[in-house]
């Protein structure tokens, strides 16, 4: 037998995880028993007493803690420290068997009374029936599926509403409560910004600009795609506000969504009045006079948004990067007379948006499968036309696959497809890193991107393919890992979803006006 | 939104459904998360969907909690006590000479299975009915002999569940409710009528029964007086049987309560031998004890309007049938009977099984036998399975019943009561079936028992009496 | 993040600032906040409370808003403190009013007064009191946490077994001294205990904490015991954790939590009651004061069912 001992200056711990652990260090292999105690006369007496105390344990002060494990011969004792080390860092477990699994929500709510969310990813035909035993069991729900035919969700939000619960879907793919990101999200710092938006990558993307600023999320409630329209009325996004104007941890509220219905859209302009905190809205296209009557901060893309609430919210200073436009020269000089059209292929329907809306500052011949103009709207399986924007992420292109951005085959074979096209100049990508999202979306498509340019060049061609990385530095994979292996593929990499669309929109300028 | 910045506060907890992805993600950032064994309702049925959805309305919810928890109380604080053993053609009701009752859902001669005609015959035989098997057989195709079930006349039948006329039956009251409830008597041994014996030596002994073990068993009752079976079958559990396929305890301690009155009754000293022999000869002796204590305790929770609670599983050999409190008579919902899977006896294999067959799930309907294996670690080596199978069953069944009996616990689980008064709308909410300890009869006629084993109702039963439901509360 | 790389110029005044509103303070404690006291810094952080030291080298505790009043805390309104990145040894800036920590300020203005209420002991018949200890001691063992001064949990390992049978060799030691009212042997055994047991504060700190409440009540036999565990606070402050030593020192001057008072109020109202109808009146105050800490709570309930077994057998003898 040997001793082994770790000495904790003033500890982080509470105390019932700390009689966990020792719980726990009793159970780890090579351990024949452990102790966790402060570093008194007293305890040093007992240990003493018992021949196990060490010159690390007699120095400890009586405000240290101690954590004693006595091994087994032959044990490796670095590895007992790291293990202990680790179970210091973990949460206490609940406690009870660890195996136990249940068939419904409601059975699950009963045995966990502390549960207070449900996440719920089913065939849209039960989602909403299993939304609603959640909420009737008390539950906060995350709706991921979709489908979820508009009369149930209106019901749905109602009855969270009457019980003062959050409703947050159908086809509510982002979340970060209590700094913990549910499906599609982001690893982003805690902090005091509060976003409630009904678009999933639009919020992950301002989530990772307020975290790229210095600053950091109290809450983000995702609130489905319709929550804003006409029928279901802003119920989850009305109820979102109020919940983070009372919420103390918030100084700052962002709003986010496609425009929404007229009447809605007065309904929740409405609550920044009373929210009795700022207040900025990013409504993708939206316009600023309604905004700004109601007393909110207008944003005018998703960069501006986080940058307007950091100022807001916090202390930080926060400045919007700007456009190099020297290398958007370079880039110019190199192209044919015959490259005029830029093509965007993303996964994210509002960066889509984000980068299609630039262009359509400058000309209304954007086409699009997400285009709200139906003169300039292109069906999943036609070839592109002009300056195209695909949204992969489209019910059209998903229909009974997974999202792009965890299955990215068909988005592969576009690439391929547009690099063909004489007539492209750019091709846009987005990679969406985090929760949820493809283990190495760069990765899995670097080799398109090299067959890509390998044709463009057969042809005599320059084809600049511009990626944006939607991450951060505490995702995985890293963020800086990800630009790195686009850049050393060639790939010119942009630093936000505003960037990227103004990128595309000063190239497409150049480019129409040669 | 109180309960919204209480979440805010709160760590969060979150129960996951659907993808399993998600959990790994959540339990990262050191979240608690418990991700579902989560199949579609009913089956993904939308026609059973919207029977449940119907019955899941807040208003009829409420209706039906209301109702189900009277159910389960009627239930819990039944009394069923031994009051006495007498003749068929005397206590049952309507029971007549030429009337035979048969286990399960009701059906005729010519749809009986094998085991069920070979009892038939058998106890046609036995009443003088007829004189050999083949008269037997025509007698019954005749159209003069009345089949009717068990369940239909406040009594149960163990396997083919056949009682005639002139058959000893257990007498027992529910002193709470008032009502009576019926069984035959053990008969032992393999070869038994019950499990489709008929030779001579089957007849023999339901002679014997009658003459002198049936006689002795009324003469006993009469000088010792009622028993009280609910704390006798609780105190099986506790001593490691689940009182359908284990009955080791109960049949001891049954026998220790009826021991001093038989040994006072007018029989010769060789007579009473014979008896202890008889009871001595197989654990089994109290099976349909339990059986006839479960009948009398679920009977009285049957036909409370608004009721989900399941009343009745029963097995004909072809169907399983259940009844269900809120549709109250005698509504049989059925499917087709499945196949028992347990260990055989040398020499037989599957193919050689007859379907499920048998009243003896009304065992389980209150909330023993297969629901409590958790109490009778050693069944495992009769069904198969481990201990710990048998801890997760129980805690399996706690998610289709509504609430536990405390009068009957589980030291193993902490003195957990048993899981009582299965409920349809769970049992298809959840995909999970009732399960059953069970004997296997041979498919053929005149064989007898050759295994056990454990075997789940068919869906479809749950599924219409969902519909029925729907159509009555919703 | 590289500020090229993301195309963002990044400047930080100063860290993020959250100001959080006082929502209660122990009275006493109030009383130093509103005068200027100068730089202390941050002792020690968990999830839901921060110790602090004054500048005067006492500790206060700023504490969530379900931590529960106490001497020398301070409630402030907010679930936790894991979103601040607080870390020992932190400056903490105390000026009139108001505290500052890195990223944090306390408003301490709206703060209600908290005063800790205790009922008089002198009108308790010993029979009342032996009632009063046989619940207590009768809901702590039904609903406590064993591993301190309730013994050894079921397959305890060695030193466990040790720490607790160490421990219950001093309670004996410390309730024979008190009966035979011998300074001397009182002193032996507090140092038996001080300091000693498995958790932050050792259980049998936590023991002799509610001992030490109910030697400050009126009308308590309790007082060499009191005078002992004073002195030798006073003479050997090292024996155990700054947190226990004021936990103690409090307790000696009738302050304690919340949670322990709330107790100490409910038992005059079980006069004339048997053990089962007063331990049905105290089940709810005793569950919440069991629920502080791991096994402190169980071990501070002990150190009052052993002082109240002691102040009726003081009584007794001197009737």
């Amino acid at each position: 037998m040997s001793t082994t001992a770790v000495v904790k200056k003033n500890t982080y711990f509470d105390s019932v995880s700390l009689m966990a652990i020792s719980t726990k260090a009793n159970g780890l292999d090579g351990v024949a028993q452990a102790f966790v105690a402060m570093g008194t006369e007293m305890n040093k007496g007992v240990l003493g007493n018992l021949g196990l105390l060490t010159p690390e344990l007699e120095a400890a002060g009586t405000g240290d803690l101690m954590i004693v494990a006595e091994t087994t011969d032959g044990t490796d004792t670095d590895a007992v420290l790291a293990a202990i080390e680790e179970l210091l860092v973990r949460k206490a477990p609940a406690g009870g068997e660890s195996a136990v699994t249940y068939r419904t929500i409601a059975a699950a709510a009963q045995d966990r009374p502390d549960a207070n969310l449900a996440v719920i990813a089913v065939n849209g035909t039960f989602a909403g029936r299993e939304a609603r035993k959640a909420l009737e069991n008390g539950l906060n729900v995350m709706l991921f599926s979709d489908n979820v035919p508009v009369g149930e969700e209106v019901a749905l939000k109602q009855l969270a509403h009457d019980k003062g619960l959050l409703m947050m879907g159908p086809d509510c793919g982002t979340a970060i409560i209590n700094n913990v990101g549910l499906c599609f999200a982001n690893a982003v710092r805690p902090g005091s910004v509060g976003i409630v938006a009904a678009s999933g990558t639009g919020s992950q993307e301002v989530s990772v600009r307020v975290h790229a600023l210095g600053a950091g999320i109290s809450q983000l409630i995702g609130t489905g795609g319709r929550d804003l329209s006409e029928e279901v009325g802003g119920i989850m996004m009305i109820d979102g506000i109020r919940a983070l104007a009372a919420d103390p941890a918030t100084s700052v509220i962002v709003l986010i969504s496609k425009p929404p219905a007229a009447a809605v859209e007065k309904k929740v302009l409405a609550e920044i009045a009373t929210a009795g905190k700022p207040v900025v809205v990013w409504f993708v296209g939206g316009s600023e006079e309604a905004v700004v009557a109601a007393g909110g901060h207008f944003a005018t893309g998703s960069e501006d948004a986080a940058v307007q609430a950091v100022r807001l919210g916090t202390e930080l200073e926060a400045v919007a990067g700007e456009l190099d436009t020297a290398r958007i020269d370079a880039v110019v000089a190199k192209l044919g007379a015959e490259q005029r059209y830029v093509r965007g292929l993303f996964c994210g329907g509002t960066l889509t948006d984000e980068a299609m809306y630039a262009l359509l500052e400058d000309t209304s011949d954007v086409w699009s499968n997400i285009q709200k103009n139906p003169d300039r709207k292109l069906s999943a399986d036609s070839p592109s036309t002009g300056h195209t924007f695909l949204d992969f992420g489209d019910d059209e292109f998903t229909n009974g696959r997974p999202h792009p951005m965890i299955d990215p085959s068909l988005r592969l074979a576009r690439l391929v497809e547009e690099a063909r096209d004489p007539e492209v100049a750019v091709i846009v990508m987005d990679f969406i890193l985090g929760f949820g999202a493809h283990e190495d979306p760069v990765g899995v498509t670097l080799p398109a991107i090299a067959e890509a340019r390998q044709i463009a060049a057969d042809a005599g061609r320059h084809l600049e393919i511009v990626g944006y990385v939607l991450g951060t530095d505490r995702d995985a994979p890293v963020l800086a890992d990800q630009i790195a292996a686009l850049e050393a593929a060639g790939v010119t990499v942009t630093a936000s979803s505003t960037e990227t669309g103004q990128y595309a929109r000063a190239i497409a300028r150049k480019v129409t006006n040669a | 939104m109180s309960t919204t910045n209480s979440l805010f506060s709160s760590d969060l907890n979150v129960v996951n459904v659907g993808l399993a992805m998600f959990e790994d993600d959540i339990a990262a950032q050191g979240a608690e998360v418990t991700t579902l064994d989560w199949t579609p309702p009913a089956g993904g049925k939308p026609e059973v969907l919207a029977a449940l959805d119907a019955l899941g309305d807040l208003e009829v919810a409420q209706k039906i909690e209301a109702a189900n928890a009277e159910a389960v109380e009627r239930i819990a604080n039944s009394q069923p006590m031994l009051v006495g053993f007498g003749r068929a053609l005397d206590v049952v009701p309507g029971m007549t000479p030429t009337t035979i009752l048969h286990s399960g859902p009701p059906i005729t001669w010519d749809r009986m299975n094998g085991p069920m005609q070979g009892a038939v015959t058998g106890a046609l035989v036995f009443e003088g009915l007829a004189k050999d098997l083949d008269e037997a057989a025509a007698l019954a195709a005749s159209g003069e002999i009345t089949f009717s079930p068990c369940h239909e006349h406040d009594a149960v039948g163990s396997m083919a569940g056949v009682t005639s006329a002139s058959m000893y039956m257990h007498i027992v009251r529910n002193e709470t409710h008032g009502n009576y409830a019926y069984t035959n008597l053990s008969e032992q041994m393999a070869k038994i009528l019950r499990m489709g014996a008929n030779d001579g030596s089957v007849v023999e002994r339901l002679v014997w029964m009658r003459d002198v073990l049936g006689p002795m068993l009324k003469e006993a009752m009469e000088i010792g007086g009622p028993i009280d079976l609910r704390l006798m079958l609780a105190q099986a559990l506790h001593m490691g049987d689940e009182c359908h396929n284990r009955n080791n305890a109960g049949t001891l301690l049954l026998q220790q309560a009826l021991a001093p009155s038989l040994l006072q009754t007018s029989f010769t000293t060789e007579q009473k031998k014979q008896v202890f022999d008889f009871i001595a000869s197989s654990d089994y002796f109290s099976g349909p004890t339990w059986m006839a204590t479960a009948k009398a305790a679920l009977d009285a929770a049957h036909g409370i309007e608004n009721s989900t609670v399941v009343t009745t599983m029963a097995r004909n050999g072809v169907e399983f049938g259940i009844r269900v409190s809120g549709l109250a008579g005698n509504q049989w919902f059925t499917g087709p009977a499945g196949t028992v899977v347990g260990p055989m006896f040398a020499g037989y294999k599957p193919e050689d099984s007859g379907r499920d067959i048998g009243d003896s799930a009304i065992t389980e309907t209150y909330g023993f036998g297969g629901f409590t294996m958790s109490a009778a670690p050693a069944i495992v080596a009769l069904v198969g399975g481990t201990v710990q199978e048998a801890m997760a069953y129980t805690r399996e069944m706690g998610e289709i019943t509504t609430s536990q009996n405390p009068n009957v616990t589980i030291p193993a689980l902490d003195f957990q009561g048993i899981p009582t008064g299965i409920d349809v709308r769970k049992v298809l909410d959840t995909g999970i079936l009732p399960i059953i300890n069970t004997a296997i009869a041979h498919k053929d006629a005149g064989i007898g028992m050759i295994g056990a084993g454990v075997v789940n109702p068919p869906v479809e039963a749950f599924e219409k009496a969902a519909a029925a439901l729907a159509e009555v509360i919703g | 993040m590289d500020s090229e790389r993301t195309g963002v110029a990044v400047t930080a005044v100063r860290s993020t600032h959250a100001v959080f509103r006082a929502l209660s303070c122990d009275a006493v404690l109030l009383a130093h906040l509103r005068a200027p006291l100068g730089r202390g810094r941050v002792e020690s952080t968990y999830h839901r409370v921060l110790n602090l030291l004054l500048p005067d080298g006492r500790l206060m505790a700023l504490a969530g808003r379900d931590a529960g009043d106490a001497p020398w805390t301070l409630v402030v309104d907010t679930p936790h403190w894991s979103a601040y990145d607080i870390e020992a040894g932190q400056p903490v800036e105390f000026t009139p009013g108001r505290i500052a920590l890195p990223g944090i300020e306390i408003d301490v203005d709206p703060a209600e007064e908290w005063h800790t209420i205790l009922p008089a002991l002198g009108d308790l018949t010993p029979q009342h009191l032996g009632v009063a200890a046989r619940s207590l001691y009768a809901l702590t063992r039904a609903h406590g946490e064993f591993g301190g001064m309730l013994g050894a949990s079921r397959n305890a390992w060695p030193m466990e077994s040790v720490v607790c049978a160490a421990l219950d060799e001093g309670r004996a030691a410390l309730t024979r001294a008190v009966l035979a009212r011998d300074p001397a042997g009182i002193r032996d055994g507090v140092l038996a205990l001080l300091g000693l047991g498995p958790g932050l504060t050792p259980a049998g700190d936590d023991f002799l904490t509610g001992i030490a409440v109910l030697s400050a009540l009126d009308g308590t036999r309790l007082g060499p015991f009191a005078t002992v565990l004073g002195d030798v606070l006073d003479e050997r402050s090292g024996r155990t954790t700054l947190l226990s030593a004021t936990t103690l020192r409090e307790a000696l001057a009738g302050r304690v939590r919340a949670s322990l008072a709330d107790v100490l109020c409910a038992i005059p109202a079980t006069r004339r009651q048997d053990t089962a109808q007063a331990a049905d009146a105290l089940k709810n105050p005793v569950r919440r004061a069991l629920a502080h800490g791991h096994t402190s709570g169980t071990d501070t309930l002990s150190g009052l069912v052993t002082g109240l077994h002691l102040e009726k057998e003081l009584r007794g003898q001197q009737l």
